[in-house]
Parts: C-alpha cells; sequence; structure tokens
C-alpha cells in the first residue's frame, strides 16, 4: 500500500477520533458543577443579569441540545465565543498559537540537536569524562523544577548582567512585525525588520534555553541507552571490522536504528508542549496558548476549553501520523499498512 | 570541528556587545506591569479593575471624582441641577467636545451611551439596575440631558464617576451586529478620554496612546503600557530593573523586599477593600443569633491580619468601612474573648458543641489561611469546622445557592457610598452573589437598607445608617474581618501619583508624569 493511501485512511479515521474527544470533552466539562454566568457576572450579581448572560451563552437550554447546536457550528468552522474575552475562540487561539508555535519549535530544534548528539557522544565515550559529564547534565535536568531554574537564569541573565531581555515576546516600543505567518522570526525576516528580528530572537534566548533545558536530558537518556543497545550488536562490529570510518558506522548504522524510540519521543513532548509550554510561559511572559488554557478551565469558558482540545486532538493526531510516516523514512523496513 | 568552534567564539565575542544590554523606557512612555490580564474593555460590561484600569482614561464621564477624595466634580457635565424630591438630574453639558472618532459629544451621545449601558444588561449594569430606566432619560436639547430615577437614590451622582457610567461614542454603532457593538468594543475603546486603545496584543501588552486632542489639560505621556506579566516575581525584577515603572499585584512579601531597593517607593493607604466571613443564618444553629456573636468572639482578628496580609490590613469596625462617609467609629467592634463565646454558646444550649462546613476557593492562598485559623479559633469554643475547597465557578454556584454554611469573601465598593455595604449586604432582596451572602432577613433592617438610600437629608441618613450598624454588629450578621491596605510599587521617577480609594487599581495616568532626573 503507498504512502498516500495509508495518509488518508488515517486522516478519514482522525474525524472519528476528534468527534470522540469532543463529545467526551463537551459532556466531562459541562456536568461539573459551576456556572460561567456566576463568574462573569461579576461580584454584585443580580439574578436578571445572571438570567442574561445564561441565555447569551445558550445555558439555559437543555444539555443534549447545547451539544448539537455546539456541533453544528464546528462542523461550519465556528468554534464559538469565548466567555471571558467575548471573541471568537478560534480568533484567540489564531493569535496565541503562532506564539507557542515559535518558541517549542526553536526549543524542540535545539533539544533535539543537543540531545541526539549528546547521546551519541555518551555512548560512544562510555564511562568516560564527556559520558559521566553528560549523564550528570542528564539527571540534573530531569530533576531541576524548571519554574526555579528559569527564575535562576531570569536573575542571571536579566536582572544580574543585564545581557537579555527577561519577558515578553519583542520590546514593545518597535511595532509588532506584520503579520504573515505569525512567527516573530520569519516575519521580520520577510519584511526586512532586521531591529525586530534582533529582538524577537534576543527575546527567544531565554525561554528556549529553559524549554529545552529539560527536553535535552531526557532525549539525551533515550538516546544513549539505545545507542548503547545498538553499538553492542554483531552487525555493528561487522561494519567496524571491515575497515569502515567510525564516524560513519556511528551516524549511519547505528543512529538511525536508534532513533526510532527517540523519536516517538520527540513527537509526543513537541505535541505535549505546543498545547502551551505552561511554566515557560507564564515565567517569560510569553503570549502563548498556555494562559489562556489555565484561565479558560478556571473560569469554566466552555466555548474556550472546547476550542483548545479540539486543536490539541488535532496536533496529537497529526503529529502521531507524522511520526509514523518519519518511521518508514529512517527505517526502510516499516511498511505502511 | 575545533575551527568552527573558534569561528562561533569569534562571532559571539563581536557580536555580543552589540547585543547586550536592556532598555529603560523612553520618558514619555509609561509601563504599567501587572499580574492580571483584562479580559475585556466593555466599559458597560467589565466590573473588572483590571479592566477599568485600561479604559477608564480612554473615556469620561458626566462628573470625575477629585483629586484623592470621593466628592465629585464637572468632567462632560459643567453644572447639574437636583430637584427636591432627589429624583430628578438635570446635566448641562460640554460644548465643543469630540469623541476619538471623532463623532461629536452631546446630549444624544449620553443618551445613547446610557441606553446602551441598560440594554446590554451586561454585570456593569448593576450599578443603576432598578434605578434609572430607558424611559428616564430625557434629551431636553443638544446639551441638556434629563434623568428622572424610579425613586430619589441619594449616591446617584457618586456613582456618575464610575467606570460603568461611561460615556460611549453613538460612532460604534457602525460596528453594531445585533450586539450594541460589544464584540468591537472588547478591544478597541470609543471615548472622549485622554488616552485611547491603540493596540492590544492579548497576552502581552495593551499599548494606550494620547489624545492628541483631548478637551482637557493634555496627559504627559505619549502613549502607556500595561504589560501582562504572569509572574510576580519576574515583575518584581523588572521594576528592580526599571523596565517597568510601576507594578501590581505583588505579594506582601515581595513588596516589603522591594522597599529596601533604592529607586523604589512602595506606596501604602487604605483601602475600602473588605473580607468578611459569610455565616448562613438559613442554617441550623446558626439561625441562632448567640451562635453566630459566639463566631465573632472566637476569632483570633489579629492572628487572620498578621498571616493573611503581614499586618498591612485593618480590624474592621461594622459593615461600613473606616473612612467612608456614614461609618459610625462608635460601632461595638468584635475581639477575640474565648471565655464570652463560650458562655454565649452554652445559653444557645450547644456546649457540647456541633459541626460546620466552611467553603473556600483553595486557589486563594489568603483563604486557605484564614480558613486555618478560623477552624482552629472555633475548636476552641468546641465548634468542629470542615474545610471543603471548590474551584471558584462552583463556589459561586454554591454561594448564590445558599448551600455554604461558612465562607469567605472580598467586597470592593463600586461608588463611594456606604449604600455598597448597607444596601447590598442586608437587605434581603439580595440573597446571594447580590451581596447578602449571610442570607440574612430582618424586616427592620429592610427598612433602613432601603430608606438610607432614598434619604436626601444627610442628618436622617446618618441616624439610618448609625441603627443598621449597630444591627448588623448585635445580629452579628457577618464576621467582619479586615479592611485591606492597598500597597503598590513604583519606581521614585514616577511623579505626580495621586491615590484615590475608588479608583483601586487604577493609576491617574492622565497627570503622573517621569522625571529621570530624580
Amino acid at each position: 500500500m503507498g504512502i498516500f493511501s495509508f495518509i488518508i485512511r488515517r486522516l478519514t479515521f482522525q474525524i472519528f477520533v476528534l468527534f470522540g474527544v469532543l463529545t467526551i470533552t463537551f459532556f466531562i466539562s459541562h456536568v461539573i458543577p459551576g456556572d460561567p454566568a456566576l463568574l462573569l457576572a461579576g461580584p454584585k450579581a443580580s439574578p436578571e443579569i445572571i438570567a442574561k448572560l445564561r441565555k447569551d451563552l445558550g445555558l439555559d437550554q437543555p444539555l443534549f441540545r447545547q451539544f448539537v447546536i455546539y456541533v453544528s457550528h464546528v462542523v461550519h468552522g465556528d468554534l464559538g465565543t469565548s466567555v471571558l474575552t467575548r471573541r471568537a475562540v478560534a480568533q484567540d487561539i489564531a493569535e496565541r498559537f503562532p506564539a507557542t508555535f515559535e518558541l517549542v519549535t526553536v526549543a524542540m530544534f535545539v533539544a533535539s540537536i543537543l540531545g541526539i548528539l549528546g547521546g551519541v557522544l555518551s555512548a560512544v565515550y562510555k564511562d568516560r569524562l564527556v559520558d559521566h559529564f553528560l549523564r550528570l547534565w542528564g539527571i540534573t535536568g530531569s530533576s531541576m523544577p524548571i519554574f526555579w531554574f528559569g527564575l535562576m537564569m531570569i536573575y542571571l541573565f536579566y536582572t544580574r548582567l543585564g545581557w537579555l531581555p527577561g519577558s515578553g515576546r519583542i520590546t514593545a516600543y518597535i511595532n509588532v512585525p506584520q503579520k504573515i505567518t505569525g512567527l516573530y522570526l520569519i516575519d521580520t525576516l520577510i519584511t526586512k525588520d532586521f531591529a525586530a528580528f534582533k529582538s524577537a530572537f534576543l527575546h527567544l534566548i531565554l525561554p528556549v534555553a529553559v524549554l529545552s533545558f529539560a527536553t535535552v536530558s531526557s532525549i539525551l537518556r533515550l538516546v544513549r541507552a539505545c545507542m548503547l543497545e545498538v553499538l553492542s550488536q554483531d552487525y555493528i562490529r561487522v561494519a567496524l571490522a571491515k575497515g569502515l570510518c567510525e564516524r560513519h558506522v556511528v551516524f549511519i548504522h547505528a543512529l538511525r536504528n536508534a532513533l526510532i524510540p527517540a523519536l516517538t519521543m520527540l513527537g509526543v513532548t513537541y505535541a505535549e508542549l505546543l498545547q502551551g509550554a505552561v511554566v515557560t510561559e507564564s515565567l517569560f511572559a510569553w503570549p502563548g496558548m498556555a494562559r489562556y488554557a489555565v484561565s479558560s478551565m478556571t473560569y469554566l469558558d466552555y466555548p474556550a476549553i472546547m476550542g483548545l482540545t479540539l486543536i490539541s486532538a488535532v496536533i496529537y493526531t497529526f503529529m502521531n501520523l507524522l511520526v509514523d510516516i518519519l518511521y518508514g523514512v529512517i527505517d526502510p523496513r516499516i511498511r505502511y499498512d | 570541528m575545533r575551527k568552527w568552534i573558534g569561528i562561533i567564539c569569534l562571532g559571539l565575542v563581536i557580536l555580543l556587545p552589540e547585543f547586550l544590554g536592556t532598555a529603560k523606557p523612553p520618558v514619555d512612555v509609561f509601563v504599567f506591569g501587572s499580574t492580571v490580564e483584562a479580559e475585556t474593555l466593555d466599559p458597560h460590561d467589565t466590573v473588572d479593575n483590571f479592566a477599568w484600569r485600561a479604559i477608564y482614561y480612554c473615556y469620561d464621564r458626566l462628573v470625575k471624582f477629585v483629586g484623592e477624595t470621593t466628592e465629585v466634580e464637572p468632567a462632560l457635565a459643567t453644572s447639574w441641577e437636583v430637584s427636591e424630591d432627589g429624583r430628578t438630574y438635570v446635566f448641562h453639558l460640554r460644548n465643543g467636545v469630540s469623541f476619538i472618532d471623532g463623532t461629536p459629544f452631546d446630549a444624544h451621545a449620553v443618551a445613547y451611551s446610557f441606553k446602551r449601558l441598560i440594554s446590554l444588561k451586561k454585570p456593569a449594569y448593576g450599578t443603576i439596575e432598578g434605578i434609572l430606566d430607558i424611559d428616564g432619560i430625557e434629551v431636553v436639547d443638544d446639551f441638556t440631558i434629563k434623568f428622572t430615577l424610579n425613586f430619589p437614590f441619594v449616591p446617584f451622582l457618586a456613582s456618575l464617576a464610575t467606570n460603568q457610567l461611561s460615556i460611549v461614542s453613538p460612532g460604534v454603532q457602525k460596528y453594531d451586529v445585533g450586539d450594541y457593538a460589544a464584540a468591537w468594543l472588547a478591544e478597541h475603546s470609543a471615548g472622549t478620554g485622554p488616552f485611547y486603545v491603540k493596540e492590544w496584543r492579548r497576552g502581552d501588552v495593551i499599548v494606550l496612546a494620547r489624545n492628541e486632542n483631548y478637551w482637557g489639560k493634555k496627559p504627559f505621556f505619549r502613549e502607556v503600557h500595561i504589560r501582562y506579566i504572569p509572574e510576580a516575581a519576574v515583575l518584581r525584577e523588572l521594576l528592580e530593573k526599571g523596565e517597568v515603572d510601576m507594578a501590581e499585584v505583588l505579594t506582601d512579601e515581595q513588596l516589603d523586599a522591594l522597599a529596601k531597593v533604592p529607586g523604589i517607593r512602595i506606596f501604602e493607604a487604605p483601602s475600602f477593600s473588605v473580607c468578611r466571613l459569610y455565616i448562613n443564618c438559613t442554617k441550623p444553629y446558626l439561625s441562632d443569633r448567640r451562635v453566630r456573636q459566639a463566631i465573632s468572639f472566637a476569632i483570633d482578628y489579629d492572628a487572620i491580619i498578621y498571616a493573611v496580609t503581614k499586618g498591612h490590613a485593618v480590624q474592621m469596625r461594622g459593615p461600613i468601612p473606616i473612612g467612608m462617609w456614614g461609618h459610625d467609629p462608635t460601632v461595638f467592634q468584635y475581639k477575640r474573648d474565648v471565655e464570652r463565646a463560650r458562655q454565649l454558646l452554652a445559653e444557645a444550649g450547644y456546649s457540647g458543641g456541633f459541626k460546620l462546613t466552611m467553603l473556600i476557593d483553595p486557589g486563594i492562598q489568603a483563604w486557605v489561611d484564614t480558613a486555618a485559623i478560623v477552624q482552629a479559633n472555633l475548636a476552641e469554643i468546641g465548634i468542629t469546622v470542615e474545610i471543603i475547597g471548590y474551584a471558584r465557578p462552583t463556589m459561586r454556584a454554591m454561594i448564590n445557592r445558599g448551600e455554604h454554611e461558612l465562607s469567605i469573601g472580598y467586597w470592593t465598593p463600586d461608588y463611594p457610598d456606604p449604600d455598597m455595604f448597607a444596601w447590598y449586604w442586608f437587605y434581603s432582596g439580595n440573597h446571594g452573589l447580590a451581596g447578602n451572602r449571610s442570607f440574612y432577613t430582618n424586616p427592620r433592617m429592610d427598612e433602613l437598607a432601603v430608606g438610607q438610600r432614598a434619604e436626601p437629608d444627610p442628618a436622617k441618613r446618618l441616624e439610618m445608617l448609625k441603627e443598621l450598624q449597630r444591627i448588623a454588629g448585635e445580629d452579628a450578621v457577618y464576621v467582619y474581618l479586615y479592611q485591606r491596605t492597598y500597597r503598590t510599587a513604583m519606581r521614585e521617577w514616577v511623579k505626580g501619583y495621586v491615590y484615590n480609594p475608588m479608583l483601586l487599581y487604577m493609576p491617574n495616568f492622565d497627570t503622573m508624569y517621569k522625571d529621570y532626573g530624580a
């Protein structure tokens, strides 16, 4: 079976998955006791205003009817209006997603390179000084609270040394880049606005460092373990014995086989972070998905919760599909059927 | 490999100095850091101080507060007359003022704005709900407007200075999609004020720009940036570094630490924001006044104030905050007296004690701490308190339905008048979230609560308020915990800051300035 029919089959299946996720989330979020109208009505809410708000939000309808209305809107591409921001949920998400996407993608890129390289080095130089150092890094990274680490980084590089900006996505005194992709790094390059590019780049350094630090260590440890296993295989010994250059054997023969588990983990971590890297985004006042998600849950903002769930389900299923396709690229023995 | 590392290092050494360093904001840009973000900017919708902060100076109102007082002076209205019976208000309006969208300001604009507030029926409407209806608004001529109230409502004039009664341009009707332009006004401004909303980068910053055609004194600042910094610890660093000129809301520990940093000023003043315990009078045991009194005697007020606010609060004396007109400084104040509490409980026939629940939102640390102290205090007189925590939406729903026994909450007045306490807290028509959260019913108190808001003679009104405060204490309707001190941190180069207790979290962006030489 060809790769295209594989993709089409998976995408069709996804629709059912998404519908399932939608149904479950809708009913769970709506049966939780609590009433967003009461929160919205402010501290001194009169019964009349509460009733009006409930009507505006459609909460006076029977639950099942609310669900039917919701689904019919979603099918028409309308995710509803956020209770909190009084704006279209789709618009809210569209505005915040690029920020999270940019941060997480750069961090994942850095983390993958460092993690894989570190893992390989650590395995190749097993029990040597490099290995000890990298393993120490691995343990530190996965055991250090990210909140504390982030604060320390801000304290050092922003407060004490004054080298890097400590919060935000771009300095407030220059105009926001014209929105093309929503990714500042790319938009500023397209519009040749180098001052804005520099600002956006500088603002990325600390959050990327903090976010990738924890991810690096888990990738590093996984790649190391897999590499150690692969390196002890007979075919590696054969390759070395027949005189192939060591770098070639390590990076082409061994790494390809060791990468499969790392790829799965990268895919899941990436998908997870794309929904909002809560701690990092809060620390660095990064205008991404995380704060939106947190506030929508605190305030039982149903349309926003549903919209966010739908988006994360799409991201997850899409990422899984991508990982499955990449399996085949890395390991040609894997067939799409 | 070595060569590449060398090149990268060399590049860093050359580029770093170019890159390094963070900028102090320009002197005519004011940067305000806040740990809370506004949700919507529609003045006729929101009752959230953090949203008001962004829009209060984008709009004007008929009247405004004078400096740091709760008195009002002319703003968009130049003068006014009130009828003998206190029901009719006639306002003469300012000539030659335009809204930021170019629409001229006149009586029709005022009428449109009030009708919009009333028709929207959003939370902000609560301020004039039942007091002024659409029929009561009459345009006399282009620059005269007349309001006829449903009953004489004494605090009406003062309530006109609040954010809810901001005058919105009728020009917004072009964005009206059957919602009175609510969607558009949620993220834009359309007022006559000294600033306007230039841009809102969600989750990041709200940029206010100076209204160059402002009819009054032009502000010093070209722009005001209200930055959203979710982590208080980081906000503190930004303030220390001078990247932020003023910061809210920081914790008491952070403010104490900042007070020692040179170049930073901590401003401190009493506020009208109070904290009270709700005692549901419809529940068993609690319906007995002696039990409520016993609880009021058992609470260790000083311990709560110390634990929760690090001493930056004063114990309330009766329901009306100290410093507000109508407060009775001679009213009885409960102090911790465990013996007396035990005795009262015994008189009520509950010397063996009983069990109660206390409902809180565990997300609010101050409430968790308070609940723990209340639990310990009441245990001493034999009342076992079980603390139950629910997320805010659930907690509010339960309070609205009266399912709580004990609970806790803050209250900040919307307009500078004891009515915000007297009527809201004790009138039996306000059971639930509306304000009477102890579900207290007393016909005499109803008479007083309703009567005082319609009494035009201040001396008579004061008598009524005194009686109301006395009964409120005797009946121990709430545990009147504390009145918070308002604290905020700013750089010393910020000048001209004026604190008005009615404009909590809304610093006077329009008249402040910065002096970096200082």
